[in-house]
């Protein structure tokens, strides 16, 4: 039970890195830029005519 | 590191503006709602606030059960046709919801914000759900039982590839869904993602005895009516960090009708046979239940038009800390024993 459990949190923590939940800080980020300010977000969707893509994580 | 810009995700979310948010302090909940009980959780949406899509959702078995890269992929792929056709005048959204702060949950600001603590995405649930039972309007089926399983009425999804049917059982395979059909509105409302669909499905009135499913079959819309079968709506609560939940710490479940037949107990009454004792029963002084034991009453009642266990009945119909007088067969014997219940204060 406890072992299947944490094969689940192992994959969940793979899964999260790979999606960006793990991931350091958007500066620091090879990948995909994140903005922490939705406001500002709103504000460069608008500008650029892009959707937005909005993350929510914390503690569930 | 998030995926690389020239992966399939990196790819797709180059073209979008990219927000992390982390506190939910300043967020609108109201635009944003959502099952709180979801660590991680996606919206798409355009410059306008209206939302095309939204990616998440869980299970009570797991938090991961239904994220997948390639699922992410397919949603991402999804809103940016979406967009398109929102810039070309071609989609009608629905009004933006109205906006709710956090701060106007008077709990929230007592206790979370006047100890400057984060304001996790479980507090403004639970927080609700307080407020709501304080004021008397709470409705445990809809708003403790949130998030109902779509494997209850049969489901079973081929998770990479978003909302294609992988099996299809129980009471949506008696209304002809097959495998390989893609699901595409609930009760006439689109869905695009599993998101979609675990919201859409919560939004169901608890008393519903059917909904409509519309499923892709082969390039053709399909309509089917699903009989939704006896507390479609119950999922385990385990997971979630709840105070509304009055804790029994004990597990049971139903007993057979030729089993109510054999003990002479009424066969639509919701005697329950205790499955399971947890220890914090010792460490609270909650009861002496014991595993085997069948519970027939609770304060004297022992029928109830929702509950089919007396913990389900405990769950919906008492608050958390209150007491109650079980009537237990214990080796024949019937006997009676006090219970209390206990609430969770998980970082609260």
């Amino acid at each position: 039970m406890k072992t299947t459990r944490m094969l689940r949190l192992g994959r969940y923590a793979v899964l999260a890195c790979a999606m960006g939940v793990l991931s350091k800080a958007p500066a620091e980020d090879q990948g995909v830029a994140w903005i922490g300010d939705y406001r500002e977000g709103l504000r460069q969707a608008k500008e650029t005519g892009k959707p937005l893509f909005v993350e929510f994580r914390c503690e569930a | 590191m998030l995926s690389p810009l020239d992966s399939p995700v990196g790819k797709l979310l180059s073209q979008y503006v990219c927000v992390r948010i982390t506190r939910l302090d300043d967020s609108d909940v109201g635009l944003f709602d959502r099952d709180w009980n979801n660590a991680i959780y996606f919206f798409a949406l355009n410059a306008d606030e209206q939302i095309y899509l939204r990616y998440g959702g869980r299970d009570s078995e797991s938090p991961d059960t239904y994220l997948d890269m390639n699922s992410l992929a397919v949603a991402l792929s999804q809103g940016l046709q979406m967009h398109e056709s929102w810039r070309a005048g071609e989609l009608k959204l629905p009004e933006r919801p109205k906006p709710f702060y956090p701060r106007e949950i008077p709990l929230l600001v007592q206790r979370t914000y006047a100890s400057h603590a984060c304001v996790e995405c479980h507090l403004i649930g639970d927080f609700q759900n307080i407020q709501r039972e304080r004021d008397g309007t709470l409705d445990k089926r809809s708003q403790l039982y949130r998030s109902p399983d779509i494997k209850t009425i049969g489901v079973e999804l081929d998770v990479p590839k978003g909302l294609v049917v992988k099996e299809a059982k129980g009471a949506v395979a008696s209304a002809g869904m097959r495998a390989g059909d893609r699901i595409t509105a609930l009760d006439g409302t689109s869905v695009w993602t599993f998101g979609d669909l675990q919201y859409r499905f919560d939004k169901v009135d608890r008393a519903a005895k059917q909904m409509k499913l519309t499923v892709d079959r082969a390039g053709s819309a399909v309509d089917l009516e699903v009989a939704l079968p006896e507390r479609w709506w119950w999922t385990d609560l385990r997971f979630r960090q709840s105070s509304v939940d009055p804790r029994t710490d004990f597990d049971d479940r139903p007993l057979s009708e030729a089993d109510k037949r054999r003990l002479g107990l009424k066969p639509d009454g919701f005697a329950s046979q205790v499955k399971y004792v947890s220890e914090l029963a010792h460490v609270f002084k909650s009861h002496d239940l014991h595993v085997g034991d069948i519970v027939v009453a609770v304060d004297g009642v022992d029928r109830d038009e929702d509950a089919n266990t007396a913990d389900l009945y405990i769950k919906l119909r008492k608050k958390g800390g209150d007491s109650v007088k079980l009537d237990v067969l214990r080796d024949g014997q019937r006997i009676q024993m006090p219970l209390t219940t206990h609430v969770l204060s998980f970082r609260k």
